[in-house]
C-alpha cells in the first residue's frame, strides 16, 4: 500500500514536471526579443517578424520611417522603444532621425526572429541613422490601413503577444514599450497579451489610421479587438 | 478534484522554478554586499585612412584564471548597460567608434563582480555583425569611399584576450579596467561593399593616462538618509554629467562601508578626462529620501584624484510627483512626444546662480520626457521608479526650477512643486502658480518648397532639413519626418518648427540615401543651403506664424567625397567645422592628439563633391583650480580655408572596364540619363588653428 502511494506520488511528481515543463517550454519557444510567427490558435504560419530595437541614451527623442516591400510607416517616440512589423513583406527598412541636440547615443537594431541582422548608432546631434534587410528600392506608400498597437507598461516587463487577424496569426516575445505595425491585415485585428513578469499593468492601444479605435489595460492577461 | 488542484499546484510550481533558474540567472547576483566593482572603459587605435571604425561590443568578461576556458564558472560579466542600451535587462550591441576614443576613453559599464585578483579580460564581439568601416574616399582605387563596409574577423570564433593587472576589486571597492582596442587591415576587399578583413586585438592600459578618479562623501544636516536598494525608492546615487547638460556619463551608489579615508556615506567613480587638457563635469547627488546636492568640477585632469568632494543633504524627505502632459500651442491636439523635463538646482560651486533666469549656470538633477502621448513622467519599475516620482518635497511650499524644452519650441523654466499624490505636481505657470504642470509650447513656422534633380521613376530620395540658429551650429530643429520624394516627382513642401525666440535661421537640406540597395552612411547629393532665414515672429492669439516661403535646392546627385587633413598646434578642445555658402553643416573634434605618440591631429569629414568651408574652433583652455559659471563653447579661430572635392567619374548604367568596373548604376543616386557617380575622390588640406 506504501509503496503503491509512493509510486502514485513519484507518477504525479513526474507527470507535474512533464507538464511544468510543456508551460515552459511553451513560453520558451520564442524566447528572445522580436518575435516568430506562432503556429497558434487556428491561424498558420507566417514569416518571422521583423522587429527593431530603438535603444542609446534614455529617454532620447527621434522620429523614423518603418518600411517593408509594401508599406512604409512614420513613427516617432523616445529610447528606448521596440517596433514589430507582423505581416512583414521583406525588405525591411528604419530610418530614424535623433531630435535632439545633445551627444546622445541613439541605436537602431534590426532584428529577424531572433537574429540581429543590423546595427547602426549615431552620437551626432540630430544624426541620421538607419537599419535594413535586403535592398529596398524605393519607400512604399504609407500603410493603408495604418493598424498599430501600442503596448505600454513597465519597462522591462516581459511579455508574449499573439496579434491575428482572420488569416495568420504572430507570437510576439517583447518588452514594453512596443509599437506593433500589422501590415496589410486581412478583417479585423485582435491582441492577445500576456505577462511573463508581473511588474504592473499594461495599457495598451490600438490605433487604425491614426485615430484610436480600441483601449485595454490591466495584468497579466490583455485582450484588445479591433471594433 | 483535490488531487487535480494538487497536481496543478504542483506544475505550476515546476515551472516556476524552471522560470526562475532558466531565465532569471541573478538570484546569486543579488547579494551585492559581497561584491565589488569594475568599471570598464575602452580607447581605440584605429588604422589610418578611415572615417568610421565601428565595432559591436556585446560585453567583456574578466577571469582570475589565467587559464579558463569558456565554461570556466569564474568568468564574471560586464554587459553593455541595462535600461541604456538594452531595455529591461536584454543586453544590445554597444557600438564604438574607435576614431573618437585615441584620447579619451569611451566608459563602458561598471558591474558588480565577485571580490579578487582577476588576471585576463575577454572581449566579445556581436558574432554575427561584429562591426563596420567607412574608408574616406580613396585618391586612386577601385573601391567606393564614405559606404559601409561590413568586418570579418580574422580567426572569427577565437576569443580575444588581453591580460590585466591592477583589477582587484574590493568588497564594496571599485576597480578600474581600461582596454585599448586595436584593428588591423589583414585584407580590403576588391567589390565595393564587399567585407575588410580585420584582426582585433586588445590590450590592458594603465587607467592613470586617460581616468581620473572623483570621491567624496555625502553627510546628512538631520535624519539619516537611506542607502541600497529599495522598492519604490531610487537608490542613492552621485550622478556625472557632461557639464551644462543632463548627458548622464555615469552614476555611483553612495555606501555605508567606506575606505578609512572616507568616512561614511561615500562615493567613487572614475571619470574620462583629456589628459593634459582636463574635462568639466557636473555632479549630482539623487536618490533615497534624501534632498538634491550638486556641484560643477574644475577640469579633472587624468591620474589625478580630486580632492574629497564633501556634499551635505538631509534625509528623510518626503517624496513627490510632478506628472503633466507637453502640447503644441499652434495646435492644441498635437501632443509633444520626447521633449525633456528637468529639476534644477544650484550647485555647491556657484550656490547664489539663479536657475530660472540663468539655467545654464544649474545644475540637473532630475530628467525625464514626454512619452507618445505627450504625457509625463516615463513610468519607471518598482525598483527604479521614475526620477519625478521620487523628489524631495521641499519644506514651507519650497519650488524647484524646472525646465522644459523640446526640439523646435521655445524653452520654458518655471517654478514646479511636487505633490504627494501619484499624479500631481504644481506649477507656476505665466505668473499664475498652482498651476497643473501642463504647457503649450509655443513656436514659429519656417515654411518652404525643396527640390531635388529629378529621381528616375521607380527610385525615391529622402531629404531632411534642418534648422540652425544663424551664424552658429547650434541646431535647433529637424522636420519630424523627413521628404519622401517619388520619381519623377522632383520637389516637396516643408515646414519646420523653429523657436520663436530665436532671431534668424539657417536652413540646410541633406538626402538619406542608398549605396546600392545598401544604407549609405553619407549622402551622394549636394547639400543646399538658404542663410539668414528671419524669424516669423511670436505666436499671437490666432495661432502661430509661418515664414515667407524659402526655396532650398536642388539637391543634386554628385557622389560621395571627403576632405582630410590636419590642424597644426591642435589640442584636445580642438574641432573642424565644415560650412558651405556661409552656412556650418557639420563639426567633428580634432583626433588622435598629444600626448599620444605619434600624433596625428587628423580631422576627416565624408561630404558630397562640392565647395566648402573648413574653419578650425577652439574651447578656451581649462584654468587648473577654476570651476567654470557655465559649460564653455567652442569659438572660430578665424583661420578658414577653401576647399573643393572634385566630383566623382561618372559611369554608364552597365557596367564598363574601367575605371570603375564593380560599380551598377544607381551607385548612391543616378543622373536624368541613367548614368551615376563611380568612385569618390578625396581632396587633402591642412589647417592651422
Amino acid at each position: 500500500m506504501m509503496i503503491h502511494r509512493a509510486v502514485r506520488q513519484v507518477g504525479r511528481s513526474l507527470a507535474a514536471i512533464a507538464v511544468g515543463g510543456l508551460l515552459v517550454s511553451t513560453a520558451a519557444c520564442n524566447n528572445s526579443l522580436g518575435g516568430f510567427s506562432g503556429s497558434v490558435g487556428n491561424t498558420p504560419n507566417g514569416p518571422p517578424v521583423s522587429s527593431y530595437r530603438i535603444l542609446g541614451t534614455q529617454g532620447e527623442p527621434f522620429t523614423g520611417v518603418v518600411s517593408d516591400a509594401r508599406s512604409s510607416w512614420q513613427i516617432s517616440g523616445t529610447v528606448p522603444m521596440d517596433v514589430a512589423v507582423v505581416n512583414n513583406l521583406l525588405p525591411d527598412r528604419l530610418i530614424a532621425t535623433k531630435q535632439s541636440s545633445d551627444n546622445g547615443i541613439l541605436s537602431l537594431e534590426l532584428i529577424n526572429g531572433s537574429r540581429v541582422i543590423d546595427v547602426a548608432s549615431t552620437t551626432a546631434p540630430f544624426g541620421n541613422v538607419s537599419v535594413q534587410s535586403g535592398k529596398p528600392k524605393t519607400v512604399p506608400p504609407a500603410a493603408n490601413p495604418d493598424l498599430r498597437i501600442f503596448v505600454s507598461g513597465p519597462p522591462g516587463e516581459r511579455f508574449f503577444g499573439l496579434i491575428e487577424d482572420l488569416s495568420k496569426g504572430y507570437v510576439i516575445d517583447d518588452r514594453p514599450p512596443t509599437l506593433i505595425m500589422f501590415d496589410t491585415p486581412n478583417g479585423t485585428v485582435t491582441g492577445t497579451f500576456d505577462q511573463i513578469q508581473n511588474l504592473g499593468p499594461f495599457e495598451i492601444s490600438m490605433s487604425l489610421n491614426g485615430v484610436v479605435v480600441a483601449t485595454a489595460s490591466g495584468a497579466p492577461h490583455v485582450v484588445i479587438q479591433e471594433p | 478534484m483535490y488531487q487535480f488542484v494538487r497536481f496543478l499546484i504542483r506544475a505550476l510550481v515546476f515551472s516556476i522554478l524552471a522560470i526562475v533558474i532558466g531565465f532569471g540567472g541573478s538570484v546569486a547576483e543579488a547579494k551585492f554586499s559581497q561584491r565589488g566593482s569594475v568599471e570598464v572603459g575602452f580607447t581605440g587605435v584605429p588604422p589610418q585612412g578611415f572615417q568610421n571604425v565601428l565595432l559591436n561590443v556585446i560585453a567583456v568578461q574578466i577571469n582570475p584564471n589565467a587559464a579558463a576556458g569558456p565554461g570556466n564558472n569564474k568568468w564574471q560579466i560586464i554587459p553593455v548597460p541595462t535600461g541604456v542600451f538594452g531595455t529591461g535587462g536584454r543586453p544590445g550591441d554597444l557600438q564604438i567608434d574607435l576614431n573618437t576614443i585615441q584620447s579619451v576613453p569611451q566608459l563602458f559599464n561598471t558591474a558588480q563582480v565577485r571580490p579578487g585578483d582577476y588576471v585576463i579580460a575577454e572581449l566579445i564581439l556581436d558574432p554575427n555583425n561584429p562591426g563596420t568601416l567607412v574608408p574616406n574616399c580613396p585618391n586612386a582605387g577601385a573601391t567606393e569611399g564614405c559606404i559601409n563596409y561590413p568586418i570579418q574577423l580574422q580567426n572569427a570564433g577565437n576569443p580575444i584576450f588581453a591580460t590585466i593587472s591592477n583589477v582587484s576589486p574590493p568588497k564594496n571597492g571599485l576597480a578600474l579596467l581600461v582596454l585599448q582596442l586595436k584593428a588591423t587591415i589583414v585584407n580590403a576587399p576588391i567589390i565595393s561593399g564587399n567585407p575588410y578583413l580585420v584582426s582585433v586585438t586588445m590590450t590592458a592600459v594603465n587607467p592613470a593616462q586617460t581616468l581620473a578618479t572623483v570621491s567624496g562623501t555625502v553627510t546628512s544636516t538631520g535624519t539619516a538618509f537611506v542607502t541600497g536598494k529599495k522598492k519604490k525608492l531610487r537608490q542613492l546615487v552621485v550622478t556625472a554629467e557632461q557639464v551644462g547638460t543632463n548627458n548622464q556619463i555615469i552614476s555611483a551608489p553612495v555606501l555605508s562601508n567606506c575606505p578609512q579615508d572616507l568616512k561614511p556615506t561615500c562615493f567613487t567613480m572614475a571619470l574620462p578626462a583629456g589628459a593634459q587638457y582636463g574635462s568639466y563635469y557636473d555632479l549630482a547627488v539623487s536618490g533615497g529620501t534624501a534632498k538634491y546636492a550638486a556641484t560643477r568640477t574644475a577640469a579633472i585632469t587624468p591620474g589625478t584624484s580630486t580632492p574629497a568632494i564633501p556634499f551635505s543633504t538631509t534625509g528623510g524627505q518626503k517624496l513627490g510627483t510632478i506628472s503633466g502632459a507637453i502640447t503644441d500651442l499652434c495646435s492644441s491636439t498635437t501632443k509633444l512626444v520626447g521633449a525633456t523635463i528637468q529639476l534644477l538646482i544650484p550647485p555647491d560651486s556657484n550656490p547664489t546662480a539663479d536657475c530660472e533666469t540663468a539655467p545654464g549656470e544649474c545644475v540637473s538633477v532630475a530628467t525625464t520626457n514626454s512619452d507618445s502621448n505627450g504625457n509625463f513622467p516615463l513610468p519607471g519599475t518598482i525598483n527604479a521608479p521614475s526620477q519625478f516620482n521620487n523628489i524631495p518635497i521641499l519644506p514651507a511650499s519650497g519650488t524647484y526650477t524646472m525646465m522644459v524644452s523640446m526640439p523646435g519650441y521655445d524653452t520654458v523654466v518655471l517654478q514646479a512643486q511636487p505633490q504627494a499624490n501619484k499624479k500631481g505636481g504644481l506649477c507656476t505657470i505665466n505668473g499664475t502658480p498652482s498651476q497643473p504642470c501642463s504647457l503649450a509650447l509655443t513656436s514659429a513656422i519656417i515654411s518652404g518648397t525643396l527640390t531635388i534633380s529629378t529621381p528616375p521613376t521607380g527610385q525615391s530620395t529622402i531629404v531632411q532639413v534642418f534648422a540652425e540658429d544663424h551664424g552658429t551650429n547650434k541646431i535647433e530643429s529637424a522636420l519630424p519626418m523627413p521628404l519622401v520624394l517619388r520619381g519623377p516627382t522632383n520637389n516637396a513642401p516643408f515646414a519646420l518648427n523653429v523657436p520663436s525666440s530665436v532671431a534668424s535661421f539657417d536652413l540646410f537640406a541633406t538626402a538619406i540615401d542608398n549605396y546600392q540597395g545598401i544604407s549609405d552612411p553619407y549622402q551622394g547629393h549636394t547639400i543646399e543651403v538658404a542663410s539668414n532665414v528671419l524669424q516669423p515672429g511670436p505666436p499671437t492669439a490666432t495661432g502661430c506664424k509661418t515664414s515667407a516661403p524659402v526655396t532650398i535646392g536642388p539637391l543634386n546627385c554628385i557622389g560621395h567625397g571627403s576632405v582630410t587633413g590636419n590642424v597644426s598646434n591642435a589640442d584636445l578642445g580642438t574641432s573642424v567645422v565644415l560650412s558651405k555658402g556661409g552656412v556650418q553643416i557639420t563639426q567633428m573634434p580634432v583626433q588622435n592628439i598629444a600626448p599620444l605618440t605619434p600624433s596625428t591631429n587628423k580631422y576627416a569629414f565624408c561630404a558630397p563633391a562640392d565647395s566648402y568651408t573648413l574653419e578650425p574652433f577652439e574651447l578656451k583652455t581649462p584654468t587648473p583650480g577654476t570651476v567654470p559659471i557655465s559649460a564653455p563653447t567652442s569659438v572660430a579661430t578665424g583661420n578658414t580655408a577653401a576647399v573643393t572635392i572634385a566630383a566623382a567619374p561618372t559611369i554608364t548604367a552597365s557596367p564598363t572596364g574601367s575605371p570603375t568596373p564593380s560599380i551598377k548604376c544607381p551607385s548612391t543616386c543616378s543622373y536624368p540619363d541613367g548614368s551615376c557617380p563611380g568612385i569618390c575622390n578625396n581632396v587633402s588640406q591642412q589647417l592651422q588653428k
